[in-house]
């Protein structure tokens, strides 16, 4: 891996609402939006549940597994990703000393807004 | 609304903190919802730290957010999210989990208004004794009620 180079992206054709659910319970997060498009239909966040935040920056370090060890990341949220939304999780090498990398690192909707930036370090797999 | 000196004043409050543990089950649940891969044997994947540290802090959301003088019906968004790993999340080990307050500002936005920023510290601890994993979530608290200065 060398600086400039790009990560191989990571594709979710289609972000399942039912995968929804499991994360729902796995984070103990009682909030509805996750769960049942009528409350953010009512919240007027349109007629699709929303992606919890830890999902989405999941996409990333799943990306990242496929090189190494994540040794730390820094992630900030810019909007939501919904249920059906194709959302594309992508990076870029921005240094390299011995076998830890830092990359640049994005979830993007496509069609849409970038959902998710940050900055990772992984520790190369030997 | 909160005022910004109680703000200020939460900084170096310690929530009361607890356990964690990453059951294998757990993880193969999460890899599932990601579409993520067989991780390495006997290690979680790395956004579990999310789960494992939220999961230890031994309050609610909605208590957290009560610290602050806020509750999920002010809208609270967690705005940025960090973890720095000195060693890998593992499978069904026992962790435990400190959480202390380490940055509380109020920010005023053209856009936004008046919002506040809140960073928590959290540290799950290894049986060995050392901090194996820090994560760093910063919630934001929008205080609509506030006219801008």
């Amino acid at each position: 891996m060398k600086v400039g180079d790009a990560l191989a992206e990571r594709v979710v054709e289609s972000v399942d609402p039912e995968k929804m659910k499991i994360a729902a319970a796995l984070l103990r997060d009682p909030n509805m939006i996750h769960l049942d498009p009528a409350v953010t239909e009512k919240l007027g966040m349109g007629s699709r549940v929303v992606n919890q935040g830890p999902l989405n920056l999941g996409y990333i370090h799943t990306l990242l597994e496929e090189y190494g060890r994540v040794v730390a990341s820094r992630f900030r949220f810019h909007g939501n990703v919904v249920a059906g939304d194709r959302v594309v999780a992508g990076g870029r090498v921005i240094a390299v000393e011995g076998d830890l990398v830092d990359c640049e690192v994005w979830l993007d909707v496509t069609g849409g807004a970038r959902a998710v930036s940050g900055t990772v370090r992984i520790r190369r797999a030997r | 609304m909160i005022t910004e000196e109680k703000l200020s004043g939460t900084v170096g409050h310690s929530m009361p903190g607890g356990t964690a543990r990453v059951e294998h089950y757990a993880d193969w649940l999460l890899r599932d919802a990601l579409g993520a891969p067989p991780g390495e044997p006997g290690l979680a994947h790395p956004t579990f730290a999310f789960l494992a540290a939220q999961g230890g802090v031994g309050l609610s959301l909605e208590e957290v957010f009560a610290v602050f003088g806020a509750s999920s019906a002010d809208g609270p968004m967690l705005g940025e999210w960090a973890v720095d790993f000195a060693e890998p999340l593992r499978l069904d080990v026992d962790y435990a989990v400190t959480c202390v307050v380490e940055a509380a500002t109020r920010k005023t936005g053209a856009r936004t208004g008046v919002f506040d920023l809140v960073t928590v510290r959290i540290e799950l601890t290894g049986p060995d004794g050392r901090v194996h994993v820090i994560v760093r979530p910063t919630y934001v608290f929008p205080r609509r009620s506030a006219v801008p200065a």
